[in-house]
């Protein structure tokens, strides 16, 4: 019979804690997934520029995305959440959620709330979809459509019930601009009015159309009067939905991440990956690279020379975000 | 003021009175009617019951002092340094060592609290006799974090 | 027969000690009221806690305690159902929320379940303890029934959560007290399982019971259950059947619209064999009791309480 051996002191510290840096996981934790860049809506403010027949060219197959399901469940990525574009314009979204709903990873659906009839809702139930985030950047109709042109603000109010009358988990996200930024506090009441579990929001990512558009952005004064808000708001709903925002701006965050990388990366539809949503720097493609050599591509990239020499870029300039429309390949 | 801010001020200063001039206001938003808010919680509930639903002739699972599971929303994966909690409601992460990620691993392969100190003491040597206190402080601080559950 | 002699006799001492607090309250608030808390009624709980505490050589004052502790903490929870349900009858009498109003029975909802927590204080050092779990349970499975009113989401295994929390919690605590208070060696017996399935047995039969009792034996309305937007096991068994689901929710919500169709919704379960699946799940948890009980020590007793068990199974219905 072999010896035993003492075993490490458990609760030395760290026995347990908030995160360690991502270099220590095997895997992500966190997984974004554009499944398409088609959308039925062209929102003035979307940093990913879908619309309409927007879709890329070369998206995905179906056998390719499969690919995707298939290792993110062996890897036990914990936590994937589908967007886009808007997911449900995919041509199998509802075959995607079933296949990895319910099977040991939580999926979310981050979506416009255009598409949550009854018969879809209780698919997403069915599947057992963790929960859907819907984006409403409202509070009314009128605000609704000058955000969202195109949209119905009634017919996402609907499919919020439906969601909602069906035992799916809500969350709501708030996408600030001059516009609507005044609303926060109403949307953030009439979301929890909805049954919503989160209120989402932060600073408008200056990417995409956003830049392109160009006078979108609210003043640093109403940003400080938008924070002041929200943080009354967590206050008055603490323990009953979770209000949480970022405040730091691009440039903060990009600082920040090349310090403490987050084990979290983003797919786009065409299987390319992304270091983080608003920048354009491309660490590794899951058509070519399994998931598991992606991830290690991904930790090398946000060592690269290149992103640094970004970071000190949107130091200098944060406008710098708006200028870079290519993708850069790490 | 609102009707918590006049409480803070109360416990602050001593006296439950609003200040001169002060009207009290709602804080509440705009309140759904009670049958959709009755409605909304409903879905909760089934969602809920579905959690905590026993087979009556197959686990009537004891409750109390006996096995415990991971609490909904959070998921557990080895990893090289030992093993990761991810709470995926509010994507909190918990790291484990090697000898925690054991503690954990044997909790969730069904041990008790009592089976729990046998099966650590069959694996590891105990000279100072904390093995089996530890691993339950250890347990109920993870309780108390709401990452494991009865 | 000896047995049913002490049985009897005991069951004397627990209504005795009832009324002993009932005098006590008296004293306060009147006869009239302090009669609501401790009138009793079938006494179901107080016969299990008696037999089964025989079965285990407990002594039996304190099988008499654990029993009357049931008793009140179920009248407690009674009291404050029938404010839930706005029920006018419970036992053949009027409702102390008809005659008074709701706030009143709250109160003497209350007033019991102080009571029933006084009973088992000097019982045994986790008796107290483990009854306000028991009472938490009670009071979280009813809560999750009350909002899944007018659900059409319920599965057998949901209803057996529910059943287990609303009911099968109290007897789940006496089951386990009188295993604490028992000299004998009786792990065999599992009797917290077995303790938690007599209370599920229970649920069970009352539920067939509500739709296939008469009015007079019942003691209270009729389909009270499908009134008030509740489905019960016999409804899930019809839910699940692809076949019979449709009619079922046709029936179900003319409920309300249709003065006839509680009578409908009866004669259709009855006719789809739903009825029948309740009862063979009756059957089942029954069995898995009485195995069990099989294994209690006081040989002696171990009949009885197999027959009271079986007894309840095959209740008219």
């Amino acid at each position: 019979m072999m010896d035993k051996a003492s075993p490490p002191p458990m609760l030395a510290p760290p026995w347990g804690g908030l995160a360690t840096r991502a270099e220590a996981f095997r895997a992500p934790l966190y997984v974004g997934w554009q499944l398409t860049n088609a959308c039925d809506l062209a929102c003035v403010h979307c940093i990913e520029e879908s619309g309409p027949g927007r879709a890329f060219k070369d998206e995905m197959t179906l056998e390719e995305a499969f690919r995707v399901v298939s290792q993110l469940k062996s890897e036990q990525v914990p936590y994937v959440a589908f967007s886009g574009g808007e997911p449900f314009k995919h041509p199998h979204f509802m075959e995607l959620v079933a296949s990895l709903a319910g099977s040991g990873v939580a999926l979310k659906v981050e979506t416009n709330g255009l598409h949550l009839t009854d018969s879809s809702c209780a698919a997403l139930r069915e599947h057992g979809v963790r929960a859907v985030q819907v984006s409403l950047d409202a509070a009314n109709a009128e605000t609704y459509r000058r955000m969202r042109p195109g949209g119905d603000f009634d017919k996402v109010l609907s499919g919020i019930r439906t969601l909602r009358s069906r035992g799916v988990e809500l969350e709501v996200n708030f996408a600030p601009t001059r516009f609507n930024i005044h609303e926060v506090g109403a949307v953030a009441d009439l979301s929890f009015a909805l049954g919503a579990g989160g209120f989402y929001t932060g600073r408008l990512i200056l990417a995409g159309h956003a830049a392109k558009a160009g006078d979108l952005e609210p003043t640093e004064e109403r940003y400080e009067e938008f924070f002041r808000m929200l943080r009354g708001k967590a206050a008055q709903y603490r323990g009953r939905m979770a209000v949480r925002f970022h405040s730091r701006g691009i440039a903060a965050e990009v600082r920040y991440r090349m310090a403490n990388p987050a084990a979290l990366f983003v797919i786009l539809p065409d299987g390319r990956v992304k270091l983080l949503n608003a920048l354009p720097f491309v660490c590794g493609d899951l058509r070519e690279a399994s998931l598991s050599e992606v991830w290690r591509s991904f930790l090398k990239g946000w060592r690269s020379p290149k992103v640094a020499q970004f970071g000190r870029e949107l130091d200098r300039d944060p406008a710098a975000i708006t200028r870079l429309h290519r993708w850069i390949r790490l | 003021m609102g009707y918590s801010d006049l409480i803070r001020l109360g416990w602050r200063t001593g006296k439950f009175l609003a200040p001169a001039g002060e009207r009290l206001t709602r804080e509440r938003g705009p309140r759904p009617d009670p049958e959709e808010r009755r409605g909304l919680i409903r879905g909760e509930m089934e969602e809920i019951v579905r959690r905590e639903a026993a087979d009556a002739l197959g686990c009537l699972a004891p409750r109390g002092e006996a096995t415990m599971k991971l609490a909904p929303f959070v998921k557990f994966r080895e990893e090289k340094f030992g093993a990761v909690l991810f709470e995926t409601r509010s994507e909190k992460v918990f790291t484990l060592n090697p000898t925690a990620a054991g503690v954990v691993r044997e909790v969730l392969a069904g041990a008790s609290e009592k089976e729990l100190g046998e099966r650590l003491l069959a694996r590891y040597a105990d000279p100072a006799g904390k093995l089996q206190g530890e691993a339950l402080t250890l347990v109920r601080q993870l309780k108390d974090k709401g990452l494991l559950t009865d | 027969m000896q047995t049913l002699a002490r049985l009897e006799e005991s069951l004397e001492r627990v209504r005795a000690g009832m009324e002993a607090r009932a005098a006590r309250v008296s004293g306060r608030v009147g006869s009239e009221l302090a009669d609501f808390v401790s009138r009793p009624g079938k006494m179901l709980r107080a016969r299990f806690a008696i037999q089964f505490g025989a079965a285990l050589g407990v002594e039996p004052s304190q099988a008499q305690t654990t029993a009357r502790a049931m008793e009140l903490a179920h009248n407690a929870s009674l009291l404050h159902d029938d404010c839930v349900d706005e029920a006018g009858l419970r036992r053949g009498r009027p409702t102390p929320n008809s005659v008074f109003g709701p706030s009143v029975a709250l109160l003497l909802g209350d007033v019991a379940f102080t009571q029933a927590l006084e009973e088992v204080l000097d019982l045994h050092p986790k008796a107290a303890e483990r009854l306000v779990a028991a009472a938490r349970e009670m009071a979280i499975g009813e809560l999750q029934e009350e909002f899944l009113r007018g659900s059409l989401e319920v599965t057998v295994e949901s209803y057996m959560g529910i059943a287990s929390r609303k009911t099968g919690a109290l007897f789940e605590w006496g089951a386990m007290t009188l295993s604490a208070l028992s000299p004998l060696e009786h792990a065999a017996a599992d009797p917290q399982k077995l303790g938690l399935s007599v209370g599920i047995l229970l649920q069970i039969v009352d539920d067939i019971h509500d739709f296939t009792l008469k009015d007079s034996v019942a003691g209270k309305e009729r389909a009270k259950d499908a009134r008030c937007g509740r489905v019960t096991l016999p409804g899930v068994f019809a839910l699940s059947d692809p076949a019979q689901r449709p009619r079922f929710v046709e029936l179900w919500r003319s409920i309300g619209k249709d003065p006839r169709a509680p009578a409908k919704l009866t004669r259709f379960l009855e006719d789809s064999g739903a009825m029948d699946r309740a009862r063979e799940r009756c059957r089942e948890v029954a069995l898995s009791v009485v195995t069990l009980a099989r294994r209690l020590p006081v040989r002696s007793e171990v009949r009885e309480f197999a027959d009271f068990v079986s007894a309840m199974a095959a209740r008219e219905f």
